[in-house]
């Protein structure tokens, strides 16, 4: 027999996940947070986990990477009032089959309960079964291969794509799959129908739409992209011809810009920004550990605005799991005397506002140069990590 | 970018939308009158949900006893006498949660939603920070009132 553990600390929504599949004839289980869901897992195997993200004791994502580090494959359909996009992002990273946005309508929660499971290796001898890795929307789109592990990917079922490329061109699909390292995921598609159908049948981290596609309206067409893939970030592809081509996507509606023809800067920094995030920040609990720079002499300005971009980011984070202080361990940044004291200012005012304290870790050169100005002089310094957690 | 706090017709429209949705129960807003639940009708449970981050803001349900458990037997799908104050706060904080999510969504706010708590029964709002709404729902003849306020809960 099919076998579902829903996992919300909501009693009513566990008790509509139990009729509504105890009506499918599955047997269901309850759990009341993260713990008890792990604890489940750990005494039964189940086919599916259908997954609330907001929970007391132990969240949805922090039980879904522990579900994952122990190497647990379970399906997972996150059910979910939270659209904040950072943390489905990080759920779709960590492999969940599909999401439902909260309110839904009984029928619905059945529906994609049923999809997911269909998708499953328990379920793959039910009708219909066999996996999910064709849909490409009644085959309009053009799939692209990889040239390594791309289709093993898609092979295995896989609901979430990295990247949907929509240009009416495919030379453009070709060359940026040959610019893209094999592990990042692509689909791609000459047409707005296509993009839509394809939108419905996946879930994709990334939307990079030509800005000028023959007879179509792009307004209207990144719209109803959005709609369909609210947690997606929607690029334009414009021509370098344009003067300022981020600002004329952005006038467009879109998040930003991919400039054509491809160069590797541009695709780097697309990387970097979309997908490379574990390269330059480790968060574990309230320590924030910078990870040290690789790259390019003059490519280091973008590192340190990144590394800044995403401690601002994380903070909140830290703030809404009610940690009062944060450690921030910069002893494998670069030292640099200009930006590291207006990083530290900028973050240390954020984490004021936010409530948090800010203590830093470095290198010794680097607290003699926050002790030069005042502005970074105030805020505590440690030349180790074990120091740095004393005083917090 | 961030938007003003939703008006008391967008709230109901948000409210409806949910439970609608959910179960088939659609309300409007009710005639204009003070929108303190203090004074249209005697509060029984206040559920309050905070949405952390940047622009902190605070979503609040009320509902009064018999609101609470119309709500409750359609969340649980069963009978309005077998609720009790369980299911009714447990329905309170399920639809405060929804209801968050659609005011974050409507505001264009990228912030997490924090865990809904039930308010003490004798707890009052300094309404003069909220922005309300009390909404009814004919056919059930029942009211519930719905607040967003842009201040961290308490």
């Amino acid at each position: 027999m099919t076998r579902v553990l829903t996992v919300d600390d909501s009693r009513a929504i566990r008790t509509m996940v139990t009729k509504q599949l105890t009506e499918l004839g599955f047997d269901v289980d309850e759990a009341e947070d993260g713990e008890q869901g792990l604890a489940r897992l750990a005494e039964v195997t189940y086919d599916l986990v259908v997954l609330d993200v907001t929970m007391p004791v132990m969240d949805g994502p922090e039980m879904l990477a522990q579900m994952r580090g122990k190497g647990n494959k379970t399906p997972v359909l996150m059910l979910t009032s939270e659209s904040k996009t950072s943390i489905i992002a990080g759920c779709m990273k960590l492999g969940i089959e599909d999401y439902i946005l909260k309110p839904f309508k009984p029928e619905e929660l059945r529906a994609k309960i049923l999809k997911c499971l269909r998708m499953s290796p328990a379920a793959q001898a039910a009708p219909n079964g066999g996996g999910a890795g064709g849909g490409t929307g009644g085959g309009v789109g053009v799939a692209m291969a990889a040239p390594v592990g791309f289709a093993a990917v898609e092979g295995a079922g896989r609901q979430f794509i990295d990247v949907l490329v929509v240009d009416d061109m495919e030379n453009v699909h070709k060359k940026l799959r040959a610019l893209l390292p094999a592990h990042v995921s692509m689909n791609a598609c000459v047409s707005a129908q296509s993009a839509l159908a394809m939108c419905r049948e996946r879930a994709y981290r990334v939307l990079l739409v030509d800005v000028d596609i023959p007879d179509v309206d792009s307004a209207s067409l990144l719209g109803q992209l959005r709609a369909v893939q609210p947690f997606a970030a929607c690029l334009g592809l414009v021509l370098r011809t344009s003067n300022d081509p981020i600002a004329m996507a952005r006038q467009l509606g879109y998040d930003g810009a991919l400039v054509k023809p491809f160069d590797p800067d541009g695709i780097q920094d697309f990387l970097l920004q979309y997908f490379d995030k574990q390269d330059v920040l480790e968060i574990e609990d309230n320590l924030m550990k910078a990870l040290p720079y690789t790259g390019r002499e003059d490519r280091k300005e973008r590192y340190y605005k990144r590394l800044g971009g995403l401690v601002e980011q994380s903070l909140e984070s830290l703030a809404a799991a009610c940690f009062d202080e944060v450690i921030l361990d910069l002893r494998a940044v670069p030292v640099d005397p200009k930006r590291l004291p207006y990083l530290i200012i900028g973050l240390d005012e954020q984490c004021k506002k936010i409530g948090l304290s800010l203590y830093v870790v470095g290198v010794p050169e680097l607290g003699r140069i926050f002790a030069g100005f005042s502005e970074t002089a105030s805020v505590p310094f440690f030349d180790s990590l074990e120091a740095a957690r004393a005083g917090a | 970018m961030s938007m003003d706090i939703p008006g008391p017709d967008k709230l109901a429209d948000l409210v409806s939308g949910v439970t609608e949705t959910m179960f088939g129960m659609s309300f409007a807003l009710a005639p204009p009158r003070d929108t303190s639940p203090w004074n249209t009708m005697p509060p029984w449970r206040t559920v309050l949900l905070p949405i952390h981050g940047r622009r902190p803001i605070t979503v609040a349900i009320a509902a009064d006893e018999q609101g609470g458990r119309v709500l409750g037997s359609r969340m649980f799908s069963c009978d309005a006498a077998s609720v009790d104050a369980s299911m009714i706060d447990d329905s309170l904080r399920e639809l405060a949660n929804i209801v968050a999510g659609q005011v974050k969504s409507v505001m264009g706010l990228d912030q997490a939603l924090g865990l809904p708590t039930v308010g003490d029964p004798g707890q009052r709002l300094e309404m003069s920070t909220w922005r309300a709404a009390t909404l009814q729902s004919p056919a059930e003849r029942i009211v519930v009132w719905v607040a967003v306020s842009e201040t961290p809960a308490t």
